[in-house]
């Protein structure tokens, strides 16, 4: 059972880190539907809460798939994850090293990128919404919600503030 | 379109520019560095880095490390710390590079993951949890919102635009399968739109590419 678990998480993270252009932020709404949906490892609430603290903590986002496969399996899943998420890009590096390819102007690159922002766009206004959908019925959240929007997008503050006061909001017992 | 001077300057710094100073232990502590300090995101930190206090890059050069981070799949910024290394080290400096990257901090996230388990269902802590997702969900609406502002006002973006966000975020499909189907098209359809822009190109190297 573990095994299947280690092993499906393996493949799972590996081509989702192969399809991942753009950056692996993009890949979060198919994360959520893995392990909340496909495998109900954690609730829709429980992946809301490990995806706020991943944006907390110091280090690389991406990381929230090293929690995950803590969280499922221990050290053994940490590692496992971890190193899925990071072979495609190491080879694709290696690839494009040894082809001499480090153009970012070349025109292969330049149409994937162009190509593909879109796509990326739709992925992230997906996350948006899965993370949204989490918040059904609680109007509280959802007004700290609108007004966090309203705040990154009107003010300068740094988003790790807004996090803490959202934080103090929480504990003291607003939402 | 570069033309001949800064066509000949762009091969030139990409070309391995070995540094021995800066051996893959050097890199392997500076992407430390940089991932450590990523609270919300890593690339902020490491353009300060890179560029204003180590000048490693120049603005440019960064620039275009990103962009081919960005093309090729998974973290945009370890596949940067991975061609940045071996351009100053070789393979030992994209290796240590690389784990810089993510060593360190995969500590720190599994120490928040087993505080998570021990503390997160205390009502105080989930209460904190509580209020800090609501202004996550927050950011990720923004996020999207300002990303959005960078499609060019055409039909044809927005169509792949709508299509990935009615796939993956309505009907929850598999990423896998909704990359598959409309990212080929996707690329097939800008690959069509650049043909002028290369036959430009061409014209103006005089076939040298």
């Amino acid at each position: 059972m573990q095994q299947d678990d280690l092993s499906g998480m393996f493949w799972h993270y590996l081509l989702l880190a192969a399809l991942a252009v753009g950056g692996l932020g993009s890949v979060i709404p198919d994360i959520q539907r893995y392990v909340v949906e496909q495998n109900g490892w954690f609730t829709a609430r429980q992946f809301g809460e490990i995806y706020a603290l991943s944006q907390v903590i110091p280090g690389p986002n991406v990381l929230i798939v090293t929690m995950l496969g803590w969280l499922v399996s221990g050290w053994q899943g940490a590692l496992v994850v971890t190193i899925a998420l990071f072979i495609p890009g190491s080879m694709i590096c290696t690839m494009v090293i040894r082809a001499g390819a480090h153009n970012p102007e070349a025109r292969v690159a330049v149409t994937v990128r162009r190509g593909l922002a879109p796509v990326v766009i739709g992925l992230s206004m997906s996350t948006a919404w899965v993370m949204f959908s989490t918040l059904t019925g609680d109007w509280r959240a959802a007004a700290v919600t609108l007004l966090s929007v309203v705040l990154v997008l009107r003010t300068r503050l740094n988003p790790l503030w807004l996090i803490g006061m959202g934080a103090a909001v929480g504990m003291l017992g607003v939402v | 379109m570069p033309d001949d001077s800064s066509a000949a300057k762009a091969a030139a710094s990409r070309a391995a520019v070995l540094r021995p100073d800066i051996t893959a232990w050097v890199l392997y502590l500076t992407f430390t560095r940089i991932s450590l300090s990523g609270f919300g995101g890593t690339l902020f930190w490491a353009r300060r880095k890179l560029v204003d206090d180590l000048k490693w890059l120049s603005e440019a050069e960064f620039a275009e490390y990103y962009a081919l981070g960005q093309v090729i799949p998974g973290a945009n910024v370890f596949n940067m710390a991975v061609l940045l290394g071996h351009r100053f080290a070789g393979v030992r400096g994209a290796t240590g590079a690389g784990l810089g990257f993510f060593s360190m901090p995969l500590f720190v996230v599994i120490g928040a993951a087993v505080l998570y388990q021990n503390f997160g269902a205390m009502p105080l802590v989930n209460k904190a949890l509580t209020g800090m997702f609501a202004v996550v969900v927050g950011l990720t609406i923004a996020n999207a919102y300002k990303m959005t502002a960078g499609l060019p006002r055409k039909w044809r973006p927005w169509i792949f635009t709508l299509l990935t966000f009615a796939a993956v975020g309505a009907l929850r499909w598999p990423l896998v399968w909704v990359m598959l189907a409309l990212a080929p098209v996707a690329i097939g359809f800008t690959w069509r739109e650049t043909a002028a822009l290369a036959a430009d190109a061409r014209a103006r190297d005089g076939g040298a590419r």
